[in-house]
């Protein structure tokens, strides 16, 4: 029997704003195992961001439990590294500066640094650039470094938050190539946000489905068929359209409910 | 969504969109024929205006002390420096400004950050600075005199207080303003509180805390002139307010020509600065 990487069991998020209360997430219950990828898709407000960021640490569930590798995640650590929509990457330093930092807040080494910085590099298909400043780069280019950067710290997990949503879909197509390249390579478990579900398609092992008000999961769909993947193969479109479906049901809901 | 999504428009890889080569001329340069009459065309104004003014001062004796002729300022500014007093007045100058700005950087940029960093210590400390903030470091020139009478330390106090502000209120910002994500980013690839204060919320502050610094340093050059026209022994505001009593009017000029000649090379050096320790903002 696998370890499971990440085990979330019954966690609720309540936010209160003065006198208000949202509830993100309603007893949202997930494993996730060692080498699996796992897309949440859900419209906007089904808290996949907030489960994100659970797991990220940089929140606390206000109840039930979520632990990493046997661990509680008490807050953020490089065995998890996360992923942005807007890249994140620090303006002041290069290429090789930002694939490099988290190996030096861990203080390893030069030369290895210099190595793992030249694998990555190599990896993402970036060699010569890397004294440029990401401001100098196309938004492809500095996806992969992002990318470069979060595998560097060697995580056994990747939180990937909707990471190609600002690309255009050629380069987007192109990023998910990549991101399956790398990943069968390294493998290491991925949980990656989208609201696209052709990607979650073309990617996931599984496939989450979340809906809002509160935020819950909805269905879990598992992906059998080997990558790459064709979006327009039969099975696939099935698949599409029964994920469109629960989406729609769950905006219809949500209207009703409104309108009640 | 959508908001950024332009941004990948380029084309991958090939070439990465190169800065936008400036085109070496000054602000503006008009499409003119050729290079030489475009120069010409441009200072032409300024030459007659040397002209002019140097015709109206020869009209009269009486005119020659209101408006001291160029070639007379020149004159002066030489005997100045052939008595060294020139050299004397600037470097006083310049060693007050320095002076006041180590002690306005040194308190300034850590209260800033600390007012930055911390909503509890901002919520406290701001009613403090909003106080001082308005009133202008010159109305402090009586006081200041009287504390510390007529000396290096008066006119210091009063440079750094123009100063001070700008550095303060610019680290402020700079730092309430960091990216967020970036301090996530950073934190998930196991940044500690050290390493994020340093690697993450001092560069990105940095634009800030130099607009405020480059303010700073322009009021401050200001301040230190009135101050020295009013109290002090030394410096160009002394040598201003020295060719007023002498009736040497030269000597006052000579002292506006310097003042805003320091001034501008000050900026300059400022500016040099900026680019030389933030490499990655580009050319500007």
């Amino acid at each position: 029997m696998i370890q499971n990487c990440v085990s979330i069991a019954g966690v609720h998020k309540v936010y209160s704003t003065g006198r208000n209360e949202v509830v993100a997430l309603r007893n949202v219950s997930l494993d996730i195992g060692p080498n699996e990828f796992v897309c949440i898709v859900g419209p906007s407000g089904c808290g996949k961001t907030t489960l994100l960021n659970l797991l990220a640490g940089f929140e606390s569930p206000t109840a039930g439990t979520i632990s990493a590798f046997g661990q509680p995640i008490l807050g953020p650590g490089p065995d998890r590294t996360m992923m942005f929509q807007d890249y994140a990457l620090f303006p002041w330093l290069t290429v090789h500066g930002n694939i490099e930092y988290g190996l030096r807040r861990r203080g390893v080494p030069r030369a290895e640094r210099e190595e793992t910085v030249r694998h990555y590099v190599e990896l993402i298909e970036l060699k010569g650039f890397e004294r440029k400043f990401p401001k100098q780069l196309s938004g492809g280019m500095r996806q992969r470094v992002a990318l470069a950067r979060a595998l560097a710290v060697n995580p056994k997990m990747l939180l990937m938050d909707e990471p190609f949503a600002a690309l255009d879909s050629f380069t987007r197509e192109k990023m998910q190539d990549e991101l399956i390249r790398v990943w069968e390579r390294e493998r290491k478990a991925v949980l990656f946000i989208t609201h696209n579900i052709d990607e979650a398609i073309k990617l996931a092992d599984r496939v989450v489905v979340m809906s809002p008000r509160p935020g819950r999961i909805t269905e879990i769909i598992p992906l059998a068929s080997p990558r790459p993947r064709d979006v327009d193969s039969d099975e696939n479109v099935k698949i599409v359209h029964h994920v469109r479906e629960i989406l729609h049901l769950i905006s219809s809901n949500g209207a009703a409910a409104r309108a009640a | 969504m959508g908001a950024a999504l332009n941004r990948a428009g380029e084309p991958p890889a090939a070439d990465d969109e190169a800065p936008p080569a400036g085109t070496g001329k000054g602000p503006g340069a008009p499409p003119g024929p050729h290079p030489v009459l475009r120069w010409g065309s441009r200072y032409f104004l300024l030459a007659l205006l040397f002209v002019v003014w140097e015709g109206i001062s020869r009209s009269s004796p009486d005119m020659a002390l209101q408006l001291p002729a160029p070639t007379e300022v020149i004159k002066g500014g030489i005997e100045l420096f052939r008595q060294g007093t020139l050299q004397r007045d600037v470097l006083a100058s310049l060693k007050r400004v320095a002076v006041a700005l180590v002690f306005a950087s040194l308190i300034g940029f850590p209260l800033g950050a600390a007012l930055g960093a911390s909503r509890k210590f901002a919520w406290a400390f701001e009613p403090v600075v909003n106080f001082f903030r308005p009133i202008p470091p010159l109305a402090w020139i009586p006081l200041s005199i009287v504390w510390f009478g007529i000396s290096d330390a008066q006119n210091q106090f009063i440079i750094f207080l123009a100063a001070f502000f700008p550095i303060v209120l610019s680290t402020m910002e700079g730092v309430r303003d960091v990216d967020q994500q970036l301090v996530r980013a950073a934190r998930t690839l196991g940044a500690g509180r050290t390493a994020i204060a340093l690697t993450v919320v001092l560069p990105g502050a940095l634009p800030s805390m130099f607009v405020g610094f480059r303010v700073g340093v322009g009021i401050a050059w200001m301040a230190l002139v009135a101050g020295e026209l009013v109290a002090a022994t030394s410096g160009l505001g002394f040598l201003i307010a020295q060719g007023r009593m002498l009736f040497r009017s030269e000597y006052i000029v000579v002292g506006m020509v310097m003042i805003g000649f320091i001034g501008l090379l000050l900026d300059a050096l400022v500016r040099l600065l900026q680019h030389l320790v933030m490499p990655w903002r580009g050319e500007r």
